[in-house]
């Protein structure tokens, strides 16, 4: 390129062979990637489209099986690689203490148990022969959602009618030994408990966050992470990925993948902070349903019960962050509905799960979009970014200091001594923003979730896929 | 819409046989017709409002270059004068208007307590930094009398043509409005060229930059007090390829587009981190941007014709507008700075001694130089840049990036960016004896290859925020 051998001398012009040329590469991928394709645009533009039924040429094309197992056997062999060197990395560096503690469980599942010496035994092979085992298990009236952390395989495992692989390779995986809990048999609460639950979560040493979103958590979750890290010597899970929500689960099925989550390893928190991407309309079975209608209420709250029930079922609180004002003009006053659905499946379980209102933390007015917030620490500062929706770096550490006001050191030290609690602007925030933990009825079987338990796969799936960066490890 | 993303893909092959059959059908002035067409409709998908505010800029800046040339046959002074005021008091109002605002209230609270300038909650007009030097660098050519003032359609073409309308490269008139107005009919001379521009930017910013981010450099960057100090050094060494690959991938497809469309953009990058001292790296890195300070700030400064000491002021000057230029902050003025005193430092050496350093050695000394510079480009404040600097005494923690397949992983970078100049030459030898079909299979396949290799989603483009 350096000498641009493109200014040739000669003027013939070759645009005909070359607008065939790419037309017929377009065309392919057209058709190679059709399902892909048709679910990028419901989720960038919101464009219905039957995606339940994606078209599959694809799959007619000869080859195709064999390229994308090609594809899926090489991005493993890398993986493994990798997972090779990171240790060899580990040992160059810090020598022993790179080895795994004994007592402190590592957040990755790591595919072979780390070996002492530096000649690494092969991994246990995953056992890419055996037939799904979850085969006979499947729903009937359902095709198995497929649940994976990895965007990626989501989107390519949801096209495909295999997910084999996927399937396969879980054999291999440890399970959560903590009992699930039965909602169903569990006492109504009393005053005290409630009162309890209410007060800042403690946190002990070793204690596992999973923090769940989409991009706006991905801005927050580096300052949780490190916060909680520092205060309470946690490990978090970030599994947050841009471009998911709950309105499109083809796309990514946030409740399948918590759940998924937990049956691996059992975390004592979740977090949740999503929505930007969630106040469209959907699609369900060829019909449309308009943001916003009883019909769509109904089914998100499904949706967000079964994250909730998750996390009771598992034990584990869950602090669910309100969808923040937004300044887009196609997003302007949708959140508070969102919120409102947030709210009300979280009073649901009252001891489990708490709203957080994030909007009196972000605008001055408490409600409405505002760019540029008056800290009294710093003046007139900028806490959104240019889209209308995301957060600069100022409005992630308001909005992470506001979850971290919700947790204190566990036992010992009374909620007042909270370390963050005194900083933070939002302390005084749970109590205001939780008007919803007043005794709701606990209720065992709640209404709008038809689908809730059958809809979740029958298999443990996969979300430790060792390629995933956003499973590694903080 | 973005020039990788899929609706702009099909939208644009579909506006290629309309636009060549244009050629043929009517000629040269239709296709100019047209892609001005095409460029104000592709800008309006943002915001319409852009495209508003930029045919205001275009409609000033060509009829002020139209006043240029007197009747006596002299050249006014004044339309370029004014023209170059109006298009950097547009740029400062958009682009810098709340850093001005932040730092005059910070001098003004001594005095008047409580004193409040106006929030203006303006968004930042994609592109308008790049359009702003292309227009200023039209309108000062016209005045120097190297160029004429163009017609109407034409300058508003050349400053809206929309391959090059969000991130340049910026082109001088000689470059791009020359091709406009040429009455000679347009041919695509090099497909085979097109085909390679797009494979090489695929693999650079959807597959390489887009993995150098997720795995490496937005980690490290967000938490750096949790590294250790090799996984710090690492993200900063992966942010700078990052850059690399997403700017000049970036400026790959715009090529490729522009190839396709029958035109050709002068070249913006050659292998930057392969320059042996720092004025090598700006004659490498961003050549666009980089002639035109030189152009239109460092000369007329006086550049060089003063004595050294004045010359190196001038450097210093020219270096921190350019940083600044790069955004409305603090960090990236010290950035230019930065940058600016290696110059000088350098040139200091070069006019005391003979002694040079072997190649190798300068070409480590300058990559560490501009990473070191890379950390204040990314960092949002100071806080962020003392902290990620404070993490290089951090030698206790166990690593959990894989740092060593990240450091082969850069190894084979530079081998290969030694080669690429040769790799680039031998395919595009190789696909040019190739039937058209066959060609198009390649770019097939290369693109599926690269997707299912990429990490998921749509990356941004990073030099957009400029």
């Amino acid at each position: 390129m350096q000498s641009q051998p493109f200014f040739a001398i000669e003027q013939e012009s070759h645009h005909r062979r070359a607008l065939a040329a790419i037309s017929l590469a377009c065309l392919l991928l057209v058709v190679a990637k059709g399902s892909s394709l048709l679910q990028y645009w419901q989720q960038t533009h919101h464009i219905l489209m039957e995606v339940n039924n994606p078209p599959k040429v694809g799959e007619l094309i000869p080859g195709n099986q064999q390229f994308s197992r090609w594809l899926a056997d090489t991005n493993r062999w890398l993986d493994e690689r990798s997972e090779r060197m990171l240790l060899a990395g580990q040992l160059l560096l810090a020598g022993d203490k790179a080895l795994p503690e004994p007592e402190m469980p590592v957040v990755e599942i790591p595919k072979c148990p780390a070996p002492v010496a530096p000649q690494v035994p092969a991994c246990p092979q995953p056992a890419q022969t055996a037939e799904p085992i979850t085969e006979a298990a499947k729903p009937i009236a359902k095709p198995p959602v497929p649940v994976v952390a990895n965007i990626s395989l989501a989107a390519a495992s949801a096209g495909t009618t295999s997910s084999s692989s996927i399937a396969a390779t879980t054999e291999s995986v440890a399970h959560n030994e903590t009992p699930v809990l039965d909602l169903a048999t569990l006492p109504t609460p009393t005053e005290a408990e409630l009162a309890a639950a209410s007060e800042p979560i403690g946190l002990s040493a070793g204690d596992r966050i999973l923090l769940v979103g989409d991009s706006l958590m991905q801005g927050v979750a580096p300052h949780l992470i490190t916060a909680l890290k520092r205060n309470y010597k946690v490990e978090s899970m970030d599994l947050s990925r841009h471009s998911t929500g709950l309105t499109y689960p083809a796309f990514f099925d946030w409740p399948a993948t918590v759940k998924a989550a937990f049956e691996l390893e059992q975390y004592q928190v979740v977090i949740v902070f999503l929505g930007a991407n969630d106040p469209w309309d959907m699609n369900l079975q060829g019909k449309y349903v308009r943001f916003g209608s009883e019909r769509w209420k109904e089914v998100y709250s499904a949706r967000v019960q079964q994250i909730v029930r998750t996390a009771a079922e598992y034990n584990a609180r869950l602090l669910w962050l309100g969808a923040p004002p937004m300044g887009r003009e196609d997003l302007v006053g949708k959140e508070p509905k969102l919120n409102e659905i947030y709210a009300s499946e979280a009073a649901k379980y009252p001891l489990f799960a708490r709203f957080i209102a994030t909007a009196p933390s972000l605008s001055e007015d408490g409600s409405s979009f505002t760019k540029f917030l008056e800290l009294p620490e710093r003046g007139s500062v900028m806490v959104r970014t240019d889209d209308g929706v995301h957060f600069t770096t100022q409005g992630q550490k308001i909005l992470a200091k506001l979850a971290l006001a919700q947790f204190t050191k566990a036992a010992q030290s009374p909620p007042a001594n909270n370390p963050t609690a005194e900083e933070s602007p939002a302390a005084n925030q749970p109590a205001q923003s939780q008007p919803l933990t007043e005794p709701a009825p606990a209720e065992s079987q709640p209404t709008a979730s038809p689908t809730q338990v059958d809809e979740l796969p029958q298999h443990p799936p996969q979300p430790t896929q060792p390629p995933d960066p956003a499973l590694s490890q903080r | 819409m973005h020039y990788l993303s899929p609706e702009f893909g099909i939208l644009f092959v579909v506006f290629l046989w309309l636009y060549w059959w244009l050629g043929s059908a009517r000629g040269v002035k239709a296709q100019n017709y047209l892609l001005l067409i095409a460029s104000y409709l592709f800008y309006c998908s943002f915001d319409w409002r852009f495209a508003l505010l930029l045919v205001n800029f275009s409609l000033v800046i060509l009829l002020l270059a139209q006043a240029i040339p007197a009747p006596d046959g002299s050249r006014r002074r004044w339309p370029m004068v004014c023209g170059v005021a109006i298009a950097l008091l547009n740029l400062g109002i958009f682009k810098y208007y709340n850093f001005f605002r932040e730092e005059a209230m910070a001098l003004l609270s001594p005095v008047f307590t409580g004193a409040s300038l106006p929030v203006l909650e303006l968004v930042l007009p994609v592109g308008i930094s790049f359009y702003t030097f292309q227009g200023i660098a039209y309108l000062v050519s016209v005045g120097r009398g190297e160029y004429k003032a163009a017609k109407l359609a034409d300058g508003l073409l050349h400053l809206s043509f929309f391959p090059t309308l969000l991130a340049g490269p910026i082109c001088r008139p000689g470059e791009l409005l020359a091709q406009i107005e040429t009455p000679a009919r347009r041919a695509l001379v090099a497909p085979e060229w097109a085909i390679l521009l797009i494979i090489s930017a695929l693999i650079k910013k959807i597959w390489l930059a887009a993995w150098l981010a997720e795995e490496w450099a937005n980690p490290v960057f967000a938490s750096p007090e949790s590294y250790h100090a090799v996984e710090l050094a690492g993200g900063l060494m992966a942010y700078a390829w990052q850059l690399f690959f997403d700017f000049s991938g970036y400026t790959d497809v715009v090529t490729a587009l522009a190839l396709l469309l029958g035109f050709n953009l002068p070249v913006n990058f050659r292998q930057p981190y392969l320059a042996t001292n720092l004025s090598d790296f700006w004659k490498r890195w961003h050549i666009t941007l980089s002639r035109w300070i030189r152009d239109y700030v460092y000369i007329p400064l006086g550049g060089n014709r003063g004595n050294f000491g004045r010359t190196q002021i001038n450097l210093v000057v020219a270096m921190t507008l350019s940083g600044f230029w790069h955004g409305a902050s603090i960090t990236f003025v010290v950035w230019g700075l930065w940058h600016g005193i290696g110059l000088v430092l350098q040139n200091i050496w070069h006019k005391v001694s003979e002694w040079r350093l072997p190649a190798a050695i300068g070409q480590i000394i300058t990559f560490v130089f501009v990473c070191l510079g890379w950390l204040l480009f990314r960092a949002e404040d100071w806080d962020s840049a003392k902290t990620f600097l404070l993490g290089f005494g951090e030698w206790e923690l166990v690593p959990s990036l894989n740092w060593l397949g990240l450091f082969l992983a850069i190894g084979i970078f530079f081998v290969l960016a030694r080669q690429a100049e040769n790799i680039m030459q031998k395919s595009a030898a190789l696909l040019r004896q190739l039937p058209w079909w066959a060609q198009s299979l390649c770019l097939f396949l290369s693109a599926l290859v690269i997707m299912g290799l990429a990490p998921a989603g749509m990356p941004g483009f990073i030099y957009f925020g400029f």
